[in-house]
């Protein structure tokens, strides 16, 4: 249901790049890079996400990090959660 | 009210605020150091009813929203100052509430400095990962993280991430954040923290608002020392051979540009779906918000005699479920606006005005997101035109041309 509203009310950001591109950056951009096309193409395979992660800005006291349980797995996914 | 948006999204995150009080006095710190001072009047810590409420009413929306996954930050003040036993018992017993079809993950975010092993005990018997403040060498640190009497912060708080870095605990470790202070060095504090070896850090921008701007944010919307500061982080980061850490607002702002969705809320449009409780059980929202003017996080509902769904018909609450219809006027005429999604509502407060005004922020979120996009797309210029000037909602030239 969560992710059919999403779709519904906000569709999706625009991407920058064109697939083909994003192809060959996934196979020779940067480990950063290669990471987050990981991440961005499990999470559309998953449906996307709809809740904004609380980052509680703080100075001093507290911000919640990511929980990440549906974070994409493989190499470098470890910041992700539980 | 009638609220044309889209049906609210329901809570997913519940913020506890189980201790009021910190040990710390960081200058910089939102719940003490700003405009709001409700603190003053709560309860020191959330009591065994108030826990009891709250947990009842978590698994009320949940059920009722046919929510089966949601999470619990253990926040403050500084939460640890409720003691390993009482932080145990919020954790037990909102999971007896939430009952067994329902998973309720933890969190708690911690400077750190009362974080020892039988703390680490507690948390790793009931699966509760651990975020924790520092703002990078032990110089960053001490410019704001001080305790009351003046003394350091930073060897306490080394210590607990030696015990949460080890093998142990490992698992644990939520991240690291970092306020930025345009007076560190970006690539320095960066590999500062990154000498703890943490799975994720964040680089946090100091609160601040139009009429009470952050540290070195001018009107002047040529000027971006916040984008330059996070530049030279990013720049550090991208290059690296192999990807040391994440750092969470890069990467996200990356996710964006990539036509993902953001886990933040201080980036990207997706909806808000978090809510806050204070020690004495009433119902806030978004804490940062106590930044901008007394009372500004403040709902008049509480656990005791209210549900969520009533939270979630606030109308702040509701401008950050409506994505772009939520926006400013500026920023929806912004050409970033699908990534940068206004900042940080905070933020965007003016008096006089009130939130519908772009963010303090807006140039520096501007030339960020534009030199991410120019880098990971690998070719150089600006996108098709600036971000509206804030003060006058013209558009003025973009990052390439300023
Ligand atoms: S106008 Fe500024 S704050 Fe608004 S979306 Fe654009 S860059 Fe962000």
């Amino acid at each position: 249901m969560a992710e059919r509203m999403r779709e519904a009310e906000f569709g999706s950001a625009p991407t920058i790049l064109p697939d083909q591109l994003l192809d060959e950056l996934a196979e020779n951009g940067t480990d950063v890079l290669r990471h987050v096309i990981r991440r961005v193409r499990a999470e559309a395979g998953a449906g996307g996400r709809i809740v904004a992660r609380f980052n509680n800005q703080n100075g001093g006291v507290p911000t919640a990090p990511y929980l990440g349980r549906d974070a994409p797995a493989g190499p470098g996914a470890d910041e992700a959660g539980p | 009210m009638t609220d044309a948006g889209p049906a609210p999204v329901p809570f997913q995150e519940f913020v506890l605020k189980v201790h009021s009080r910190c040990n710390l006095a960081c200058d910089y710190c939102y719940v003490y150091e700003m405009a709001d001072q409700s603190w003053a009047r709560r309860p020191r810590v959330m009591s065994a009813e108030v826990v009891r409420r709250t947990g009842e009413r978590i698994a009320e929306h949940l059920r009722d929203h046919g929510v089966t996954e949601a999470s619990v930050v253990l926040h403050g003040g500084e939460p640890l100052l409720a003691g390993a036993r009482r932080l145990e018992h919020v954790v037990t017993e909102l999971r007896r509430l939430a009952g067994a079809g329902t998973a309720l993950s933890f969190v708690v975010q911690t400077n750190g400095t009362l974080l020892d092993q039988d703390m680490l005990e507690v948390f790793r018997r009931h699966d509760v990962r651990v975020g924790v403040s520092l703002d990078g060498d032990r110089a960053a640190t001490d410019r704001h993280r001080r305790r009351p009497d003046g003394a350091s912060s930073y060897p306490a708080t080394v210590r607990a991430l030696d015990l949460l870095s080890g093998p142990r605990y490992r698992s644990l470790f939520a991240g690291l954040l970092a306020t930025v202070d345009l007076r560190t060095d970006p690539v320095r504090a960066y590999e500062a923290l990154l000498e703890f070896d943490p799975p994720v850090v964040d680089f946090l921008l100091p609160h601040g608002t139009w009429t009470d701007p952050p540290p070195g944010r001018s009107a002047d919307p040529a000027s971006t020392p916040y984008a330059d500061w996070l530049i030279a982080v990013f720049e550090r980061w991208y290059a690296a051979p192999r990807r040391e850490t994440g750092v969470r607002i890069l990467e996200e702002i990356l996710v964006l540009l990539l036509g993902g969705a953001s886990r933040v809320e201080s980036v990207g449009l997706s909806p808000a779906a978090f809510v806050v409780v204070e020690t004495d059980g009433e119902i806030e929202l978004v804490d940062t918000l106590k930044a901008a003017y007394p009372g500004a996080a403040a709902t008049g509902l509480t656990v005791h005699s209210d549900r969520f769904d009533a939270a979630l018909a606030h109308p702040a609450v509701r401008a950050g479920q409506r994505g772009v219809a939520g926006l400013p006027g500026a920023c929806r005429a912004c050409p970033a606006h699908q990534v940068c999604g206004g900042g940080l509502y905070p933020h965007r407060f003016r008096a006089g005005r009130g939130f519908d005004n772009p963010s303090v922020y807006c140039a520096d979120l501007y030339r960020l997101i534009g030199h991410l996009a120019r880098r990971v797309a690998g070719a150089p210029g600006p996108p098709p035109a600036g971000p509206p000037d804030p003060a006058t909602e013209r558009t003025v030239p973009g990052p390439a041309a300023a």
